[in-house]
């Protein structure tokens, strides 16, 4: 070949802006502004199965100043909008911007006092991606549209619509969302309390008792309290020996517009060692709503009672650090007050710049930097939101010494979706998707777990297929989520392949999800009574499938990481917990049993049937992020154990009760007779009523013990579900734990407490 | 116990009922609700549903609770397994011809049948749905009602409301048997005026509103209590509103009003007021033109002239105002401006405030609060008095609130020539059109307040829907110019001023009650002091008469004694005389005697 025909066949002549066009095209950046679900499928759309590498664009990376294009993936909330402004901003141009999943979009099906309405408030939009969470194939489409983009420089049509604009006039007159009927509460005289936990505390405090209700539900003896004496009862309840109530499950508060008193804080106390529970409820009047805080009693209350002030307005008195938690400091009012109305939207437009001054000490801040000593070291140093370790939503300040954590605050709500305020405006029914979005690494427990609460509530008895494949899936999703968590733990410590082992496994799990409902991860499968239709044929195969292939990606993850020194030096004697704090901090779940003390719901109070399956619960006395690690680790083979006997013994049968309260009746009924037709009817358009009263049940979610609080005043829209997030009162202890670690071990700690920030903010 | 109570005991609950009550009224009053049909409050008793049955111990066959009478120590179960056995199969029967159509029937969401079926119901049919008897669909009935003969469940509720209510026996039940329908006579439409209560009437979707058909679902709407304002009756009504539209009314219980009826006129009110011709912006005369400008520059303006005009403003109130309005402004006017110049009376229609235009509901009055402007003194100065001052010049300001001046009195337009007018009105009025600054102010369904009836009660009303646009709530424009003028003013919301002029009501009674204590008490000393007059006029009299009888009986007596006496001195002269003439005959008779013996001799 001539040098001229070599030189025809070798060269091409373009324009300049082709090849940039071109290379800029092949190598988007994306900087993952991840904060929900969508996140997590993001992540399933960088690992092997979808490969986001086959469009070049796996160079992620987690500083704006390295990348070009902003995937905003979950739901971002007024408190995030100053961050997501900050965080795009300091991107350089060209840049673009995908909205990934309907939350990002518009706000999804949060319409909520705390939900920004699409992120198009405050950057402005390339490409909305729709889904919730959309398929990552629906993402891989929007990224070859920015791909069309990037190549030709098409300019970008959307803009910025500010929050004037969204948050229109409310429609309508507002009312409170619902009242409870207008009633005193007076002192009933009651005969000897049945419970031994009731019987105690009317001897040692007959005063200050109200009235006691025995019948609830779920067996939990309900003592109605006087405020004034609350230290000293909790202080007797915690500290007697045979009573014991060490662990603090939940504090909450209650707002019952109409009647008087109007208020009332609910203290949910479990003792491990008795395996007893009781619930505290102590009113409060709507001109005085003080009570005195019991951080003194255990210190796991502390962030629940600034929730409860945050949310109720109720001032606890003596509490270290009485100030709003999830709610952004711009916010006013108190959200679930029944006179709230859910839309009303607050701009926030700065976050808080110091997270040390306490609501007490506003008047003299710490001095952190001390002029007088020249040779003082400390820095404080803000990690988050946004940051590769903060899993997008945490923020941590950190007082620094050189390396060393001398001092540190954690700030949360950067997901606040309003998950209560939602469910106070929906039927039961209609709760249930928004359950999926609580631990949204494992959709499948939380739905389960509302579906019992109610399911108890009404009496209503699940057929035993049911629960048998309600094990199944629970257990799949309890292995997921430690996969996730520990997938992230190791990726924040360095050891990234291990991400894409165990992702890969992941999306087994989700395709027989997917054939089961339809969806991947939001799975809203359960249904209260039941589930809504049958697995597919092919679900045992699927399921069988599933337990082979398991081992071998755990194997491999083991193999790689359990002995490596370079993974024990970073874990081991990392984030000790001593099983004392863990209890008294309310830990529950692995945290809980890698600090020595055993405790699982499955085996505490069994549900569907897990006291008919042979397992283990794996517990380590060491504490420490290793143990943490280790036991995520067992409890994903126990887990695969539990799943190979079910899956041996599934009976045949009806997967939903036949009981019409909750059952919708076969589809042949509703077109043919008029009496399917009405119960189909009232079912959908009124749903379920449960009678008058309170449950509180819980079920051991991936975190730890999941609880859910329902208050019905007989209606078809609850009229409170508390939600008791496992990781919330374990990342409580992470200020406390975090003291004299470095920083770097920041990375191994928080990872290892598995903080989902849907259940920790809901 | 009394006389009037009866004591029974329902489901364990010892209770005390009144004496000729229902059973079902009776449970009712302890919380128990017992299911029924065909049983209304303020209908006559039927029993013919079947579906209130209860056990009443002693009764061999269950009981009708609607209309079994209480009787001393009668005890009634609404639960046992005989009962919820009847309940279901009462209700099973009546669905059986029941048409497929709750996707399409207006009744779904508020429908006995429907929520009866989830309490007590909850069966399987065995009802095939070919065999299912077909009737009457889509049967219009005039204007407001359409019927479904299949949904009909035969309650009758609409038959006797017809008798008993309207008066108008527009409906009868045709034909016997499993072929009995509801009809009217002759297939004549239904044209009397309360025919809109027949939807609201019927527990089932068999009588729809025609006005109502496919709008809104009902679980969608918010309801708000409030109070008609079509005439001075006063009904209580419940507004049912959707995103801010209003959807429809129903009629409100209240026993002393009107009982659970609206009439159709009221009932339809609502469509006129709430999106035709509505003054959205406030407006000022700029050039021969209204121009629009803000709320806060209308407001300035406003003060700026009250406090130019001073005790010459004068104020045009309506009988259409809400109480707490008419405070408002008279406090304005009259107590803080010290003006005479107020009053509410645009014709003569206050007069027939009490006067009825039916025998049921309606009254000729056609504005809600007449009696409370009377009770309030609104009407001081005399609308001619306002014309004329007006007219010569002497009033600066004049505020007309809520009424059409121009509509009513067509002379006042000189007053526009001469005055500078705000005119406070929802609607672009010929009133408002005319007015040098026209401010927007919400219609009763979009703020609340109270409205006095004719009776003299006084009935609360809600905020149901936000106005449009700049409207503001009448009420509330008024406080805030108040507390601009005043420091001390302030409320926080219409129940305050509720509560401001109840006291003043209440002051006011107060001195009128005094007023006529004293009345009454001066009344009573002049009766007194009259009544003793009059018994001793009476005394005087009697006496008088007793002395007058007294004489006539002594002159009868007198005349008597005389007339014995002339009598008796009669017989003597008689006797005397006739003594003389028997004397003189005998001596005669002797003398001729003598003679004839002589001559004999």
């Amino acid at each position: 070949m001539s040098e001229q025909e070599l030189l025809e066949k070798s060269v091409l002549t373009t324009k300049l802006e082709e090849v940039i066009g071109l290379c800029r095209k092949f190598s988007l950046w994306p900087m993952p502004f991840g904060t929900a679900c969508c996140a997590i499928e993001f992540m399933g759309v960088v690992d092997a199965h979808y490969d986001i590498a086959r469009f070049g664009a796996e160079a992620v990376r987690f500083s704006p100043r390295q990348a070009d294009l902003m995937i905003v993936a979950g739901t971002i909330v007024d408190k995030m909008g100053p961050i997501l402004k900050r965080i795009y901003d300091q991107m350089a141009e060209p840049k673009w911007v995908i909205s990934m999943g309907v939350c990002a979009c518009s706000g999804g099906f949060y319409r909520a006092y705390h939900v920004m309405q699409g992120i198009d408030e405050v950057i402005p939009v390339d490409v909305y991606v729709p889904g919730c969470p959309p398929t990552p194939d629906g993402l891989l489409y929007a990224l070859t549209m920015v791909q069309e983009m990037a190549h030709h420089n098409i300019p970008r049509k959307s803009r910025i619509v500010p929050f004037g604009e969204k948050q229109k006039k409310p429609e309508y007159t507002h009312k409170p969302l619902s009242r409870w009927p207008a009633e005193m509460i007076e002192p009933v005289a009651d005969a000897a309390p049945k419970s031994f936990v009731a019987q105690q505390l009317k001897q040692q405090f007959p005063d200050e008792i109200i009235s006691i209700k025995e019948d609830n539900p779920d067996g939990i003896p309900a003592v109605m309290l006087k405020k004034d004496r609350i230290v000293d009862v909790c202080r007797f309840l915690a500290k007697s020996s045979n009573l014991n109530f060490n662990q603090p499950t939940d504090v909450c508060g209650v707002d019952y517009l109409g009647r008087t008193p109007r208020f009332e804080v609910v203290y949910h106390l479990y003792s491990i060692n008795h395996n007893h529970r009781v619930r505290l409820r102590v009113p409060l009047d709507e001109d005085a709503p003080e009570i005195d805080s019991v951080t003194s009693v255990w210190k796991g209350v502390d962030w629940f009672e600034r929730e409860v002030f945050d949310l109720y307005g109720i001032n606890f008195r003596g509490h270290p650090n009485m100030q709003r938690i999830l709610c952004h400091p711009q916010f006013e009012g108190h959200a679930l007050r029944k006179d709230f109305d859910p839309g009303q939207r607050f701009e926030c437009t700065q976050s808080k710049l110091d997270l040390f001054t306490t609501d007490y000490d506003k008047e003299n801040p710490p001095m952190l930097e001390d002029p007088d000593d020249p040779l003082n070291d400390r820095t404080v140093v803000n990690i988050g939101p946004s940051h590769p370790i903060t899993h997008g939503t945490l923020r941590l300040q950190c007082e620094i010494e050189g390396e060393t954590i001398k001092r540190c605050r954690t700030e949360i709500g950067y997901l606040h979706r309003c998950f209560e305020k939602m469910s106070e405006t929906h039927t039961y029914h209609q709760v249930i998707p928004y359950t999926d979005r609580l631990n949204y690494c494992s959709a499948f427990m939380n739905n389960a777990g509302y579906a019992h609460a109610v399911e108890t509530f009404l009496g209503v008895k699940v057929p035993k297929r049911a629960q048998a494949i309600r094990v199944i899936l629970s257990e799949l999703s309890r292995i997921i989520d430690h996969q996730v968590c520990i997938a992230a733990n190791l990726v924040d410590v360095g050891a990234l392949t291990n991400y894409w082992y165990l992702f890969r496994v992941r999306e087994e799990v989700y395709e027989l999800l997917e054939a089961c409902c339809g969806g991947r991860m939001t799975v809203s499968y359960a249904r209260i009574g039941g589930f809504a239709k049958d697995v597919p044929h092919d679900f045992e195969e699927r399921v069988r499938h599933l337990l082979k292939i398991l081992p071998k990606f755990m194997g491999d993850v083991n193999k790689l990481i359990t002995t490596n020194p370079i993974f024990i030096g970073r874990t081991r004697d990392i984030g000790t917990v001593t099983a004392a704090q863990a209890v008294e901090y309310g830990f529950t779940g692995p945290c809980l049993r890698a600090s020595g003390v055993e405790y699982d719901v499955r085996k505490a109070a069994p549900y569907w049937g897990y006291d008919h399956y042979e397992f283990e619960i794996p517990v380590s006395d060491d504490g420490d992020t290793y143990a943490r690690y280790m036991v995520r680790m067992e409890e994903i083979r126990q887990s695969a154990r539990i799943i190979q006997q079910a899956i041996g013994t599934l009976p045949g049968g009806p997967v939903m009760t036949s009981d019409k309260r909750v059952a919708q009746p076969p589809k042949k009924d509703v077109y043919s007779n008029i009496e399917g037709l009405i119960n189909h009817f009232k079912l959908i358009m009124h749903g379920i009523k449960p009678p008058k009263g309170e449950i509180y049940s819980f079920t051991e979610g991936a975190n730890g013990e999941l609880g859910f609080y329902i208050v019905s005043d007989g209606t078809k829209n609850p009229y409170r579900i508390k939600v008791r997030p496992p990781c919330f009162a374990i990342f409580q202890a992470n200020d406390e734990i975090a003291e004299g670690h470095m920083v770097a071990d920041m990375a191994a700690i928080l990872g290892s407490w598995n903080i989902i920030a849907g259940e920790l903010d809901r | 116990m009394s006389e009037d109570l009866v004591k029974i005991t329902i489901d364990g609950i010892e209770l005390e009922a009144p004496k000729g009550t229902s059973v079902l009224e009776a449970a009712r009053t302890i919380g128990i609700e017992i299911p029924h049909f065909c049983y209304h409050q303020d209908l006559s008793w039927s029993g013919t549903c079947r579906m209130c049955f209860v056990e009443v111990e002693k009764m061999p066959k269950l009981a009708t609770a609607c209309c079994t009478t209480v009787m001393p120590d009668m005890i009634v179960h609404t639960k046992t397994p005989k009962v919820i056995e009847a309940r279901r199969a009462v209700l099973e029967f009546l669905l059986l011809d029941h048409p497929i159509d709750c996707p399409v029937c207006d009744q779904a969401g508020e429908c006995k049948l429907q929520d009866y079926f989830m309490e007590y119901g909850l069966y399987d049919s065995n009802m095939q749905l070919d065999a299912k008897i077909h009737r009457g669909k889509v049967i219009r009935l005039g204007e407001h009602v359409v019927m479904d003969r299949e949904r009909c469940i035969l309650c009758k509720r609409c038959v006797r409301f017809c008798e008993e209510v309207s008066g108008t026996h527009a409906l009868k039940v045709e034909y016997r048997g499993n072929h009995s329908q509801i009809t009217t006579h002759d297939n004549k439409p239904i044209e009397d005026d309360y025919s809109g209560n027949l939807p609201d009437v019927c527990p089932v979707g068999a009588l729809t509103s025609a006005k109502f058909r496919f709008k809104c679902r009902s679980w969608l709407m918010d309801s708000t209590d409030s109070i008609c304002a079509g005439c001075s009756t006063g009904c209580n009504i419940r507004i049912d509103a959707y995103k801010n539209e209003i959807q429809r009314y129903v009629g409100r219980r209240n026993p002393d009003v009107n009982k659970s009826w609206l009439c159709n006129e009221g009932r339809m009110s609502w469509a006129e007021l709430q999106n035709v011709n509505r003054l959205d912006q406030p407006v000022i005369l700029d050039g021969g033109a209204q121009i629009p400008i803000s709320w806060n520059d209308a407001m300035e303006l406003m003060l700026k002239k009250i406090r130019k005009a001073g005790a010459a403003i004068a104020g045009f109130a309506s009988a259409k105002m809400s109480n707490e309005e008419l405070f408002l402004f008279r406090t304005l006017i009259q107590n803080h401006c010290g003006s005479g110049n107020l009053e509410f009376r645009a014709d003569d229609e206050y007069e027939l405030v009490e006067e009825k235009e039916d025998e049921v509901l309606r009254r000729k009055d056609k504005n809600p609060n007449t009696r409370g402007a009377l009770d309030l003194d609104m009407g001081v100065a005399g609308r001619d008095a306002i014309l004329k001052s007006a007219q010569a010049g002497e009033i600066p300001l004049l505020l007309i609130f809520n009424q059409d001046l121009l509509e009513k009195m067509p002379d006042a337009q000189a007053i526009f020539d001469n005055t500078f007018t705000i005119v406070f009105s929802p609607r672009r009025t010929k009133t408002a059109k005319a007015a040098d600054l026209a401010l927007p102010i919400a219609e009763y369904f979009e703020t609340s307040g109270t409205f006095t009836n004719f009776a003299g009660i006084k009935q609360r009303f809600d905020k149901a829907v936000n106005g449009p646009g700049e409207t503001r709530e009448g009420w509330q424009v008024l406080k805030d110019v108040m507390m601009e003028l005043e420091e001390n003013i302030t409320f926080g919301s219409t129940v305050s001023v509720t509560g401001a002029l109840d006291e003043v009501l209440a002051a006011k009674a107060d001195s009128i009650a005094k007023e006529e204590a004293a009345k009454q008490a001066l009344a009573d000393a002049e009766a007194a002091a009259k009544q003793k007059i009059e018994e001793a006029q009476k005394q005087a009299e009697a006496a008088k008469q007793q002395a007058i009888q007294q004489a006539v009986q002594n002159a009868k007596m007198e005349a008597e004694m005389e007339k014995e006496e002339a009598v008796e001195a009669a017989v003597e002269e008689a006797e005397e005389e006739f003594e003389a003439e028997k004397q003189k005959a005998i001596e005669e008779a002797v003398k001729k005697a003598l003679e004839e013996q002589g001559k004999s001799e």
